[in-house]
């Protein structure tokens, strides 16, 4: 028993991060509305920046565009480049390195809410979500850009070390006292907010903008100011948590956002509103985990499932399933809703002209091309799952890639190792993957919005820790690597080696790409047809209002279902095929940071229509517009940065994704000519 | 309001152009290369291939790889034949997780042996890179431009995780080509055909280290933290294997994930307190210094601890983090008075590069024993440059030492573990800030895994 009391004590460093973390978000969430995804990463950037300063006294510049560099490209010269660092003088002392850091941290806030924040107040929250993974992406990629990504550094705490050195015994229980120390300055800081919240002329205005911003601004109060300064007191906190704690954890480009999940989910258990539930929820998650983590080794009896881990998600969908509220919005003056979804009339000629011109692309294409332009085909196979279960129906599902790490375990369990030929283990792969998807789906009959996008974030870790690690068909980790035979029907094969007429001699051979291209047309046939039908309309009713639908008889449970199983199923065709590519797959794959990244892709192209997921195609990994990218400009290691820049500024800058504002161009492009044609006429 | 709206887009349009475009500008100085864009390390003209080598054959031995290399004779280059041999490089430098630091060791190793050894036989050595991200498609698809490549007869597997589907293309069931200088990951890369590499992996490592704790040490009680992954656990898998016949020691290992918040947990759950030893198998570097402010925070600062070799960086030396800590090395143990350590850290200081770390010292080991297979193939090769079946029959004829090295290694291993050219392992501890071995090189049977593989 005594070692359970241990547990519990020792896990006050844990539950202050999280806590910490967790206030930041409700913080973030208060002011702004916005969930933030990047809170973790700010945490990081101002960490490795005061070890920057502290260490060398070198002020690290995140990669700034070169204003010039089109000119050096072209002529070969080279006028100017912004620094990496800006020396200010030998090792800082570890306070001033702090208020260099805090100072760098208030900027970051300020730029956050000017730049990007401000112009999406009335922006749907998958907006705000894909903005601050864009964010997220940024600032983890400027931390290995500056400073690496293998070698962690070494990092002054900034408690004394008589503290550190101290330990406390209590009920017999040794525990260091730095941990009570976070743990109280944490509670110190919960305090200092809902101070700040509950009597501070601050906090009245913030709260008021919150409720009501139109009624705010009548009475004066400026919501834009009060956001702008509560951004700066969020990324201040993630500042300040990110130096203190570093010492304690490890100080590498992505633990703080790790973190982020379970404080996601005390953040959430406080309903983004209250600092203290969040506290106090944040240091009872790190209690149970590290009980159950003693308790899987303590108790031969109790299940070895990585229950510790799975804890956030047990907690998060539990709490949600039973309140079933969505999160207080912020009574914003009119908050807009997701793109339309387009259902352009059927142009056959256009639709065979593209058909034809991928198909040429990978029968006679350059290598990069070839491989290009498969890679991106599968991405919007799974861009198209998103777009029926996000696009259509407004459930925002961080759990997709989930689902086709399910497929291709499943395929190589099924093919490779049960002997099922295709195409049934593929089909059995993705009726597999709709199993997961439809109990994805149940946390969605009651929750909806950001929660649900929680939500499914933490279903999709409980499937890496219970279904990729565990025991069972869909056991990913382990030796030898999971592999896959080639597809083959009828004695053709298909496979990214079978032989072709055409470029047979160079890998991959034209004969799986166009395997994929029939798989992708016939899918995307099939959610055009989703979109035309009775049930189509009835997922956008849904989308629309629920409530609203109901009254108009549509089964709102069962829609959400249907369109759950369905983007499962279309995610297991592209895990299978995937897993056809690679011919061999690892956990890593299927990791929850590449889960936001799939979403924030298939947002940028265009999340309701399907030429949006194949624009979404193009930007995935490797992927037909890298390659064509990477002819005008080698990005490199610059690639992730770019791409979160990228996805924030579309956020910004045309919310609708690319398949909007390309059809915003075309539209005026043709409104501009028959007003050409009607002077012509009147003339 | 309309025009401010327009300015703001246009303001972020230009933006995120010139984002892009910047990426082109470098404003670090350092180089890249992808996919699209390879970038080729040569002498630069400066020495031309059929320049009149400067040193003799044994001098070449001497300073190639500290006098251990048994180089065989090296015909005099033919100026017909000494083209330059591209040497195609797989390294991951475009994810989150990143290691530019191999590829700079690889270049400063290549422009030491243009300019010193003039090249390979007379072959300068043209670097011919391709970055990766952390994810499997961009491996993968290196993999296959280099499998198209006629000029790339083999394949030099740096940093890279996502060996898997590389091993698809390359391997047996792909384009045959051989794989050299691949460090061993998991499991599955000792397993595969084809790959010859100077690393010793995972399960030789694991095995010397916690043989060294029980056997040299008399470690009875040992708590284990270890990686939850499948390197954890294949890991796990060795010790758990071999304590009962290593004295019947007890462990306690618990599963430590990415992103452990505090590992005064995990630690007391192990039952640090109680054990004689503490085994920390995480290949994260940043969880040494965590482990041992962990340890010291419990007050148990003087438990003897036994780690991997991701502990061995500079800053871990400088910080005396690993100080009187057990660590394991294959390769890369650049000891404080190691000369071949010294000459490498005097040709990065020549570069006016940082001092090497970490993986460099692995790399430039990988790079001398390419070379010294490439210098076999090329003599099969009649001076020419070689094929993959000559680089393969090379790699399996090769037998010597390399840098940093121990002695007296060969290719391939035993049946499975064929890409095991190199099963020994040494302990080294840091004391007083200098590395120090405190043993010679153990030369590990890896049949004695097969009972792993079920």
């Amino acid at each position: 028993m005594g070692s359970y009391v241990q547990q519990v004590l020792l896990s006050s460093g844990a539950g202050a991060i999280f806590a910490a973390l967790a206030i930041g978000l409700v913080l973030t969430y208060r002011s702004s509305g916005v969930i933030n995804f990047a809170h973790g990463a700010i945490a990081t950037y101002v960490a490795y920046t005061y070890t920057s300063l502290q260490n060398d006294g070198d002020l690290p510049v995140p990669p700034l565009p070169n204003p010039v560099a089109p000119i050096e490209g072209i002529f070969g010269i080279e006028i100017f480049d912004f620094p990496a660092f800006v020396s200010m003088g030998d090792g800082w002392n570890q306070w001033l390195a702090l208020i260099g850091a805090l100072a760098v941290a208030g900027v970051l806030g300020l730029v956050f809410h000017f730049a990007v924040f401000r112009a999406l107040r009335y922006q749907p929250p998958l907006t705000k979500v894909v903005a601050s993974i864009g964010l997220m992406l940024a600032l983890q990629s400027a931390v290995v850009i500056r400073f690496g990504g293998s070698r962690p550094p070494p990092i002054q705490p900034l408690l004394p070390d008589s503290v550190r050195a101290d330990t406390a015994d209590v009920l017999g229980t040794i525990v260091p006292w730095d941990r009570f120390v976070l743990l109280g300055l944490t509670l110190v800081l919960t305090a200092c907010l809902w101070a700040l919240f509950r009597f501070s002329r601050f906090g009245l205005h913030t709260r008021a903008a919150a409720e009501n911003e139109q009624y705010a601004t009548l009475m004066g109060v400026s919501a834009d100011r009060q956001a702008a300064l509560s951004w700066m007191l969020a990324t201040l906190l993630a500042g300040s948590v990110g130096i203190l704690v570093a010492p304690t954890t490890s100080l590498t480009p992505v633990n703080f956002t790790l973190f982020i999940v379970p404080a996601l989910g005390a953040a959430l258990l406080a309903r983004f509103t209250s600092f203290w539930v969040a506290t106090f929820s944040a240091v009872g998650l790190a209690m149970g985990q590290n009980v159950l983590l003693y308790a899987e080794i303590d108790q031969e009896w109790f299940p070895d499932l990585n229950l510790d881990k799975v804890l956030p998600f047990a907690v998060i969908v539990g709490a949600m399933m039973a309140r079933g509220q969505v999160l207080p919005s912020r009574g914003a003056v009119e908050a807009s809703r997701l793109p339309p979804a387009f259902l352009s009339p059927w142009r056959p000629g256009l639709s065979l002209f593209w058909i034809a011109l991928a198909a040429a692309v990978i029968i006679w294409g350059p290598f990069d091309y070839r491989t290009g332009m498969t890679n991106s085909m599968i991405g919007a196979i799974l861009a198209l799952s998103l777009v029926v279960v996000t696009g259509y129906v407004g459930q925002i599902s961080l759990a997709q890639l989930a689902c086709t790490g399910v497929a291709a375990a499943g395929l190589a369990s099924f093919g490779t190792q049960a002997g099922i030929p295709f195409p049934i283990a593929p089909l059995l792969a993705a009726l597999a993957a709709t199993g997961f998807g439809l109990v994805l789906a149940l946390p969605a009959l009651r929750v909806r919005g950001t929660s649900l996008a929680i939500v499914t974030l933490a279903s999709a870790l409980a499937i890496d820790e219970l279904v990729f690690r565990g025991d069972g068909w869909f056991r990913i980790e382990g030796v030898p690597n999971r592999e896959f035979d080639d597809p083959s029907l009828f004695g053709i094969d298909f496979g990214w080696q079978s032989g072709f007429p055409v470029n047979g001699d160079e890998i991959p051979t034209p004969a799986f790409g166009l395997f994929v291209l029939v798989v992708l047309v016939l899918i995307a046939i099939a959610v055009v047809r989703l979109r035309q039908s009775k049930l189509g309309e009835q997922m956008l009713a849904v989308r629309a209002n629920e409530r609203a639908a109901a009254g108009a008889g549509v089964n709102v449970a069962g829609i959400k279902l249907a369109a759950f199983a369905i983007a499962a199923f279309i995610a297991g065709i592209a895990g299978s095929l995937n897993g056809y590519k690679l011919g061999a797959i690892k956990i890593e794959s299927f990791d929850v940071l590449v889960n936001l990244s799939i979403l924030a892709f298939a947002y940028l192209g265009g999340i309701s229509t399907v030429t949006g997921a194949l624009y979404a195609g193009t930007l995935f990994s490797s992927g037909i517009g890298v390659v064509l990218g990477e002819e005008i400009v080698a990005l490199g290691r610059y690639e992730s940065y770019a791409a979160g820049v990228a996805l924030a500024a579309t956020a910004v800058v045309n919310p609708q994704g690319i398949d909007g504002f390309d059809r915003a161009q075309r539209e005026r492009l043709k409104q501009w000519w028959r007003s050409r044609r009607a002077d012509r006429v009147i003339s | 309001m309309l025009e401010k709206s327009r300015l703001l887009r246009l303001l972020a349009a230009l933006f995120v152009l010139s984002v892009l475009a910047g990426a082109c500008g470098d404003d670090d100085g350092s180089g890249e290369a992808t996919v699209a864009e390879a970038v080729t390390d040569t002498d630069d003209g400066s020495e031309s291939p059929d320049s009149e080598p400067e040193r003799s054959g044994a001098e070449n031995g001497e300073e190639g790889s500290g006098g251990q290399t048994d180089t065989p004779g090296e015909p005099d280059p033919d100026p017909a034949l000494a083209e330059p041999i591209k040497f195609p490089v797989i390294n991951m430098e475009e994810g989150l997780v990143a290691y530019p630091e191999t590829t700079e060791a690889l270049r400063i190793m290549a422009d030491y042996y243009n300019e010193s050894l003039n090249g390979i036989v007379g072959h300068p050595i043209e670097i011919d890179l391709c970055t990766a991200g952390d994810d499997p498609e961009s491996a993968q698809a290196c993999a296959q431009r280099f499998a198209n490549d006629d000029s790339a007869p083999f394949v030099f597997l740096a940093g890279v995780i996502n060996s898997a589907p590389v091993f698809e293309v390359l391997g047996p069931g792909g384009v045959d080509k051989p794989i050299l200088g691949h460090l061993l990951w998991d499991v599955p890369d000792s397993l595969q055909p084809g790959v010859y590499s100077h690393d010793p992996g995972l399960l030789p490592m694991a095995y010397e280290l916690i043989r060294w704790a029980v056997e040299e040490d008399g470690v009875t009680n040992l708590a284990v933290l270890v990686d939850d992954s499948d390197l954890g656990q294949a890991t796990l898998s060795v010790v758990d294997f071999f304590l009962a016949g290593l004295g019947g020691a007890t462990l306690t290992p618990v599963p430590i994930s990415v992103g452990q918040a505090d590992f005064l947990a995990p630690m007391t759950a192990a039952g640090v307190e109680k054990a004689d030893g503490l085994a920390l198998l995480i290949a994260e570097s940043a969880a040494c210094q965590t482990t041992r402010d962990a340890l010291e925070a419990l007050g148990q600062g003087d438990t003897p601890v036994y780690v991997g070799d991701w502990c061995l960086g500079e800053e871990f030396r400088q910080a005396g983090t690993a100080e009187g800590w057990r660590v394991v090395v294959g390769q890369n143990g650049a000891l404080a008075d190691d000369p071949e350590a010294e000459m490498f850290r005097q040709l990065y200081a020549d570069a006016g590069a940082d001092a090497p770390f970490g993986l460099a010292y692995s790399a430039a080991a990988g790079m001398d024993f390419a070379r010294q297979v490439l210098e076999i193939a090329i003599d099969k090769a009649t001076g020419a440059i070689p094929t993959s079946e000559q680089i393969h029959a090379a790699a399996a004829e090769w037998s010597g030492s390399f840098f940093l090295g121990p002695d007296t290694m060969s290719c391939p291993g035993p049946a499975p573990w064929v890409s095991t050219c190199n099963s020994a392992a040494r302990i080294v501890t840091l004391e007083d800030s200098k590395w120090v071995a405190v043993s010679d090189f153990n030369k590990v049977d890896v049949s004695i895994f097969d009972p792993l593989l079920g």
